[in-house]
């Protein structure tokens, strides 16, 4: 039994380094969004020429955290979330994880009810404005 | 040609075989879903039936392609009307040029042909993941990680 032997420290350390860039992390955020996409269609999300585009794709393809689809000649791109699901399962216990997204939810609520009420606050503010200023 | 929805990759230190006994054998399934069951000859045309630990039917499907140690595919077909969905499950040693360790056997997995506004999509995107990385474990270690599905 060997769960986290020198072997496997390789695949991980190629996972933190593509998210360690910017420019990596916004491609996952977009194909989180579309699933499946093309180079060309990657190149529109980041201000990187094509061949940088690529290098970026071939680093995250490398760390397994893109994987790839041939549809005839054309090669899609798809989020592949496998290796962040064993960082998960590495630190997080099986207990923790309800806890977590019940503390996750909270924070999420929270933040939509500020963004909400920072609106409102603004709103009235206006109305107020106009009131006193026709 | 409608492009898949998702396409999941791992790499497990085992061999095919172990990985295709993995893939066939109930016993073992049961070890890397949580309890579940799925059963079949898997053999192209026959049937795929998946149980809840407490033994109720989840989803059936219908084996598709079935050729050992290389490819097994099925339909999906949860009990919601909505029409079955595919998978289907390749076997290959990784290219050298990966930066994985070059004995990995890689496993990818395809699920597409969804029927449109398919509500299996949305419990879809949490399974697999969480399936192959227990499905990795198991084979790396001989020990399953325990989960829940969410509802």
């Amino acid at each position: 039994m060997q769960p986290f032997g020198c072997l496997l420290w390789a695949p991980m350390d190629a996972v933190f380094k593509a998210l360690a860039g910017r420019s990596r992390r916004k491609l996952l955020d977009e194909l989180h969004k579309n699933n499946g996409q093309t180079l060309t269609e990657m190149c529109g999300h980041i201000d990187a020429t094509r061949q940088a585009v690529a290098k970026h794709l071939a680093v995250l393809e490398s760390a397994n955290l893109v994987a790839t689809h041939w549809r005839g000649r054309e090669k899609l791109h798809y989020l592949n979330p496998v290796p962040l699901h064993e960082i998960y399962e590495r630190w997080i216990g099986k207990y923790e994880r309800h806890r977590l997204a019940t503390l996750s939810e909270l924070k999420k609520g929270l933040e939509e009810n500020k963004k909400a009420s920072h609106h409102a606050k603004a709103e009235i503010r206006l109305r107020h404005l106009h009131q006193h200023h026709p | 040609m409608q492009k898949p929805k998702f396409v999941y990759v791992t790499y497990i230190n085992t061999t095919p075989e172990k990985l295709w006994a993995a893939l066939t054998t109930t016993d073992l399934i049961r070890q890397y879903w949580s309890g579940r069951t799925n059963t079949s000859t898997w053999k192209k045309g026959a049937v795929l039936e998946s149980q809840s630990p407490k033994g109720e039917l989840e989803w059936s499907g219908k084996i598709l392609e079935s050729k050992r140690l290389r490819k097994l595919s099925y339909t999906f077909d949860l009990d919601n009307k909505e029409g079955p969905s595919r998978v289907t499950m390749e076997i290959a040693a990784p290219k050298r040029t990966d930066s994985h360790q070059t004995s990995a056997i890689k496993l990818t997995v395809t699920h597409d042909k969804f029927p449109a506004g398919s509500k299996t999509l949305v419990g879809i995107s949490h399974g697999w993941p969480t399936i192959l990385s227990s499905l990795k474990t198991l084979l790396e270690t001989g020990t399953a990680i325990g989960f829940a599905f969410k509802g």
